[in-house]
């Protein structure tokens, strides 16, 4: 049976809105797919920089521990840190969507790709507790030490843990032609004398040439309390650093100033987070002065028997003044990043501190 | 002209067509109804998480904390002395320093026994807050210049606890 021209129509019609309907239908679809992937790419890079932000604060804040996240679903992305002028920027690189902090002294390196960070804290005190200093560091780096001596080994002691999440990749050589990339995808130098061939401009050695430049740093510790910090290009060493930096620490076991200048991927990193530590040490020093006034008061108003023991040491030397240049030297740590007489503060506070001690008097901290 | 069956078959498509908008727009509404209370368990979540860091933060300030010359200094305990002149520290630099530790919060402590007693460490309270989530922990209150160790030389210490709350 021949089919009329109406019915022709009709059929034709029908395909043609079924091909219309169709492919509204179909682009309503692809772009709900579409946007709802975009948010959830969004949603994942606010949640890891968030669960970073509360590990973050968990971690800064007790003293001493060492923590670790399985980044998951965002191993294939580099996390990126930086510092600028007092104020740490952390997030997923290119994402757009990066936290802030101003407080929390971070050391990493500029940037990380790993199925795994570890985390790690450590208290500054100059000489009283002052802030805990954030380490960041991931399972595929491995920091290898150029030289030995007690550091290295109480920081090899340190770094050892029962629990494998937790474990910092070092290795220890006499030789830096001795050093193997081995499988970890980034690899820290550290000389602990500056006696290792790391030098400004020098050239890498064979062993390290086929390692990715991006993904070797150095840190060298020299004398007199100052670190040099190196980066490779063109297959050479370059130091990042135009002056030495220096380690404002009283030295000690577990010196968090040092143990950060080996996390810290340069110097712009290290000076920046320990301009924060020096920032906060200004508020504690008012604190601590406050606390002296309060204590002076009460030793004059009070009937105990070491009372002008206790009055002399919290006034000869006047320990008002020590604090007060205390304040001073850690301002000018933060502003012009020369921090004086900092040090030689710090010990002269202790030793007023273990004199009131032994005096039996109310010590400052 | 159009043919009855004609009429019939348009408004059968027009039907059809009615009947799939109308689950399209009871998708759409459903989906956003659903992400919208997500969302308001996402803020509620990120408030009480806030909350948690803020409180774990106050106890562990420097500022605060009960010091013990070089060693670990002591869990859950404050330091009067200390915190008299940290609430002025506080107070000083509120805008430039510790309002990005603390944000928009209220920090007090609450002394219940030798006697009972307040102290406002910070605060700084978000106007048109649209919710605040509370948080207390049990903390020790050392004062080593009370009236009792000026006498007797012995540091005496309270209990009482600390309140935190959140604005958002």
């Amino acid at each position: 049976m021949a089919l009329t021209k109406k019915g022709q129509i009709e059929i034709t019609f029908n395909w043609i809105y079924i091909l219309i309907a169709g492919t509204v239908i179909l682009l309503f679809f692809v772009g709900l797919v579409y946007k709802q992937k975009v948010v959830s790419e969004e949603k994942l890079t606010t949640e890891v920089v968030e669960i970073l932000d509360s590990i973050l604060h968990g971690a800064s804040v007790a003293e001493k521990t060492k923590n670790f996240v399985n980044t998951g679903g965002i191993a294939d992305y580099t996390l990126q840190f930086s510092c600028d002028e007092g104020v740490s920027n952390y997030g997923i690189k290119d994402s757009g969507f990066q936290e802030e902090n101003s407080v929390t002294p971070i050391f990493s390196l500029p940037s990380i790709q790993t199925s795994r960070l570890v985390f790690w804290s450590l208290p500054y005190k100059l000489p009283y507790k002052i802030i805990d200093l954030l380490f960041i560091t991931s399972a595929n780096t491995n920091y290898v030490f150029l030289g030995v001596n007690d550091f290295v080994n109480e920081f090899l002691d340190a770094t050892q843990e029962s629990d494998p999440f937790l474990k910092i990749a070092t290795d220890s050589k006499n030789d830096i032609d001795e050093v193997r990339a081995g499988g970890n995808t980034y690899l820290r130098l550290i000389d602990v004398d500056g006696t290792h061939g790391i030098l400004d401009n020098q050239q890498l050695p064979a062993n390290l040439k086929d390692f990715d430049e991006e993904r070797i740093t150095a840190v060298v510790f020299k004398a007199a309390q100052s670190v040099d910090f190196f980066i490779v290009q063109n297959g050479r060493w370059k130091k990042t650093n135009f002056n030495p930096v220096n380690l404002v620490s009283l030295g000690g076991e577990r010196d968090a100033a040092k143990y950060a200048a080996i996390f810290a991927g340069n110097d712009k990193i290290y000076e920046c987070n320990m301009a924060k530590a020096f920032k906060r040490m200004q508020y504690l020093d008012e604190v601590y002065q406050g606390k002296v006034e309060d204590l002076i008061a009460f030793y004059v108003g009070s009937s105990v028997n070491n009372k002008d023991v206790c009055l002399i040491s919290l006034t000869e030397p006047l320990l008002q003044t020590v604090l007060q240049r205390h304040h001073t030297s850690a301002r000018s740590c933060v502003l012009e990043k020369k921090c004086g007489d900092l040090i030689e503060l710090s010990k002269k506070i202790i030793s007023i501190n273990d004199n009131m001690e032994s005096e039996g008097c109310v010590k400052l901290y | 002209m159009m043919t009855k069956k004609g009429q019939g078959r348009m408004t059968e498509t027009i039907a059809v067509l009615f009947i799939f908008f109308v689950l399209i727009l009871f998708g759409i509404v459903f989906y956003f109804k659903y992400q919208d209370v997500a969302i308001k368990e996402d803020i509620r979540e990120s408030l009480a998480s806030r909350a948690m860091e803020t409180t774990l933060t106050s106890l562990f300030l420097p500022e605060l904390q009960c010091s013990r010359g070089a060693a670990e200094p002591e869990d859950n305990c404050i330091d009067l002395i200390k915190m008299n002149n940290a609430m002025r520290v506080f107070k000083e630099n509120q805008d430039k320093y510790y309002f990005d530790i603390f944000s928009y919060a209220n920090i007090t402590v609450f002394q219940k026994y030798p006697t009972e007693e307040k102290w406002t460490v910070y605060e700084k309270v978000k106007l048109n807050a649209t919710a605040k989530e509370p948080t207390f922990f049990v903390v020790v209150l050392r004062n080593e210049a009370s009236k009792e160790s000026s006498e007797s030389s012995e540091t005496t210490f309270g209990y009482g606890y600390i309140s935190v709350e959140v604005y958002r």
